[in-house]
């Protein structure tokens, strides 16, 4: 082992064994000279993101696709510079470090991807594929042929299956061969992204049983992203949920999935179809799509979509009428609805009446709008005057929330946890 | 409901012949789709699902070729293969003509919808253009008509500002909206079935979830039957009344999706549900299927799951099972292709010994041990 790494803590089960704070990664579109004369939009793909990963636990990382999740798996390995922030990893801050000190820290980094044909090499037989990084490490000298054939038994392979190509192998198989392949370094920590999607269902069962295997004999700490609440529920200790870039929610598995205290977090829940046909919950369906990352929602991101944003203060709404309202402002936006009469449009939006005060007055402009065929200035009306008074629209929520199960941190980013903040939202639109 | 199905499937083959020798791609498979239901077809990846539903619609393309088997839609026989003369298989004199399957049956009658919506638009037209075309072929109508019916088709299925959105590339909208154009065009001629294969497999489980609501709105609103092709059984449950459910080729077991679920009879689907994680409960330990899906081109022995089944018996290499009526109630069928069901002395039989019987390990070892 080089000198370098001696500072380095030896991590025991439980620790923290990597810290990531304040982590954001924008990517700027265009480049060269001409483009750099003019505004870039800034692609804002992982903004301000902080967690643990404790020493022998699978942190789940889930979230739809282009919410961030791939770009904070390869920054936290600094495959990507990232462009503020900090990932403490057994103490070190990987940002300080760089060239031959960050390549032998990467020992105990490793990753799998979810592509198990396209990460490996369809020329080289798999013995070798798997001997590389001890290769490129200088580890194992002179056992490394024996190491590969071990570490090919351990994964659920053949060891004869040494001197085979990747196309000989199923998928699950290669999937195999890949995690072979990051083990051969022994490292602690291992991010997993999306491992499992491309695999049939049955397939998909003994690969993880296989890694949680490796798991407990090599003790090894996973990040585990993946798009499959099913899959996370299944392998991970904790979960953290990702939106647009940021993290809304992160508890201990059962915490989250038996007591989700963020919206986007339950409507995600909520939409994945349960494989009984007699399981009643009650689905609810999220309206429209991700916002862009370029010019994110202000304060809390997922406020567009949300079906429990919260009434400004300024008016005086119920919840009904709140109700009524933000579902109005939505469908006005997304020209959901054609203007046949007044009466259809009042009746489809406000069928017990428009609100009084000011919100309903304003309400009231809006349809005159709509009526004239004026929709961007009925767009504009009430995205200024409901939206943007929100309460979530001014701040990034951040709120610490007391766990119904287990003893650990629930971290919930909705404005429904401040102080004297009532649920106005209710049922999911739509 | 008629008593005559919708769309009835008997003994349907489809072989491919390549260089490797003759694979059975769909081996045999019967069932039937009545007005207004949601029939799904489900298995892994390799169990033939796709190749049924191209050989319905007749766009098998060569090596592939519909072998034997019937395919009654409304009284018409769109496929309907007979043995000739030199014993070769040839399309029977009711058998529609290529010409006639196009004209008459795909679009208006029958419309298909495809996993991948990016694949099934061309990109290099704009959206409505591509809806405004299908629609004046298909439907006989002039070119601003069928734009006004272009127009509401996408706003039924959910697509905000159809009128902006009309005149948008298909490279403009994201994956679920562009499977909701997919959506519209197949019901903008008001067919009567509509054939889905895994129309949500590559959507986000939010976007899915809005998709499953469409369909279940356009299905009570225009009383529309699906034969949907998925390999998620979660989305069979949410969405399915009937269920077929697919291995190497055949149908092994078909029940209402109740039946399914709660009184599964074949060893495999029960493995299969065995093996998924589940989103609404924690499971400590999956239980996989030891082993991978042989190929097609060289299926096991009698019944074609005996290497992988933990029950398999000695009879199971021996005897391919026929279906069995195993139902219960007189409304629904529930059949099965399980030697356990059949009087030929299962019973009796000694256990195989494969790993999925003795239940050890995984069984990845021999998996593709014959292409070495």
């Amino acid at each position: 082992m080089s000198e370098t790494v001696t500072h380095r803590e030896t991590a025991e089960a439980g620790d923290r064994l990597l810290r990531v704070d304040g982590l954001s990664k924008f990517f700027t579109q265009g480049s060269g000279i001409l483009s750099s004369f003019f505004d870039n939009d800034v692609v804002k793909a992982v903004d301000d993101v902080s967690f643990d990963i404790r020493a022998g636990e699978t942190l789940g990382l889930v979230g739809e696709s282009g919410c961030g999740k791939s770009t904070l798996a390869r920054t936290v390995l600094r495959l990507l510079e990232p462009t503020t922030g900090s990932v403490y990893f057994k103490g070190v801050d990987l940002a300080d470090i760089g060239g031959e000190e960050l390549r032998s820290m990467r020992e105990d980094m490793q990753m799998i991807f979810q592509d198990p044909q396209a990460s490996l090499d369809p020329r080289m037989k798999v013995g070798p594929i798997v001997e590389e990084p001890m290769k490129a490490h200088d580890l194992y000298e002179g056992e490394r042929e024996e190491r590969a054939r071990m570490l090919l038994e351990k994964v659920g392979l053949d060891p004869q299956h040494y001197n085979r190509y990747p196309h000989q192998f199923s998928g699950g198989q290669r999937q195999r061969v890949n995690l072979a392949r990051a083990l051969s370094v022994n490292p602690d920590f291992i991010v997993c992204d999306e491992p499992t999607s491309a695999l049939d269902a049955s397939i998909q069962a003994q690969v993880l049983n296989t890694m949680r295997d490796l798991q407990d004999e090599f003790g090894l700490t996973y990040l585990f992203i993946s798009h499959d609440l099913s899959v996370i529920r299944h392998i991970s200790d904790r979960v953290a949920v990702m939106y647009l870039g940021q993290l809304v929610e992160l508890a201990e598995t059962d915490e989250l999935f038996e007591n989700p205290e963020h919206p986007y977090t339950e409507a995600l829940l909520q939409s994945i179809p349960v494989p009984d046909p007699r399981a009643s919950g009650k689905r609810g369906v999220l309206e429209g799509d991700v916002p862009s990352p370029i010019d994110p929602p202000s304060g809390c991101r997922f406020r567009t979509r949300c079906p429990k944003l919260i009434a400004p203060a300024e008016y005086d709404f119920t919840q009904e009428e709140w109700a009524a309202v933000r579902r109005f402002t939505r469908a006005v936006q997304r020209r959901t609805f054609e203007v046949e009469s007044e009466t259809r449009v009042r009746h489809e939006f406000f069928p017990t009446g428009v609100p009084g005060g000011d919100g309903g007055a304003v309400v009231e402009r809006a349809i005159e709008a709509i009526l004239d065929a004026r929709w961007d200035d009925a767009e504009s009306l009430l995205r200024e005057s409901f939206a943007d008074q929100s309460p979530c629209a001014r701040e990034l929520p951040e709120y610490e929330v007391e766990a119904e199960r287990g003893t650990g941190r629930h971290y919930a980013a909705c404005h429904l946890h401040a102080d004297g903040v009532d649920e106005t939202g209710g049922e999911l639109d739509g | 409901m008629t008593d005559e199905p919708l769309l009835k499937v008997e003994n349907l083959q489809t072989q491919f012949f390549t260089e490797e020798g003759t694979v059975r791609a769909v081996d045999g498979i019967s069932f039937e789709v009545n007005e207004g239901e949601i029939v799904g077809l489900v298995g892994e990846s390799g169990a033939g699902k796709s190749v049924a539903t191209s050989s319905i619609m007749r766009l098998v393309e060569t090596p592939g070729q519909i072998v034997g088997g019937t395919v009654t839609y409304k009284g018409t026989k769109i496929v309907d293969i007979e043995e000739g003369p030199d014993g070769q298989p040839r399309p029977s004199e009711e058998m529609l003509t290529d010409e006639e399957m196009r004209e008459q049956i795909r679009g208006n009658e029958i419309a298909i919808i495809f996993q991948d919506p990016m694949e099934a638009l061309n990109p290099v037209f704009k959206v409505g253009a591509q809806l405004r075309e299908f629609i004046e072929l298909n439907r006989d109508v002039g070119s601003a008509e069928a734009r006004e019916i272009a127009v509401d088709m996408l706003r039924e299925v959910g697509i905000p500002e159809p009128v902006k959105r009309y005149d948008s590339y298909p490279h403009q909208f994201s994956g679920g909206m562009r499977q909701r154009v997919l959506i519209a065009m197949a019901l903008a001629c008001e067919p009567s079935l509509i054939i889905a294969d895994e129309p949500t497999t590559a959507l986000d489980v939010t976007v899915e979830g809005q998709i499953i609501d469409l369909v279940h709105d356009l299905e009570a609103k225009y009383d529309t039957s699906f034969v949907w092709v998925t390999h998620d059984l979660g989305v069979v449950a949410e969405i399915c009344d009937r269920v077929n459910v697919m291995y190497l080729g055949e149908i092994i077991e078909s029940a209402d999706v109740d039946d399914l679920f709660h009184d599964t009879k074949h060893p495999y689907t029960e493995a299969l549900l065995q093996s998924i994680p589940r989103p609404d409960q924690t499971v400590e330990e999956l239980e996989p299927i030891v082993g991978v899906m042989p190929e097609a081109i060289n299926p096991p022995s009698g019944c074609r799951f005996h290497t992988r089944c933990p029950d398999a018996r000695t009879v199971c290499r021996e005897f391919h099972p026929t279906e069995q009526d195993v139902s219960e109630a007189v409304t629904a069928t529930h059949r099965v292709a399980c030697v356990k069901y059949e009087s030929i002395g299962y019973e009796d039989a000694r256990p195989l010994e494969t790993e999925a019987t003795d239940d050890f390990g995984s069984g990845l070892i021999d998996a593709s041990g014959e292409d070495a």
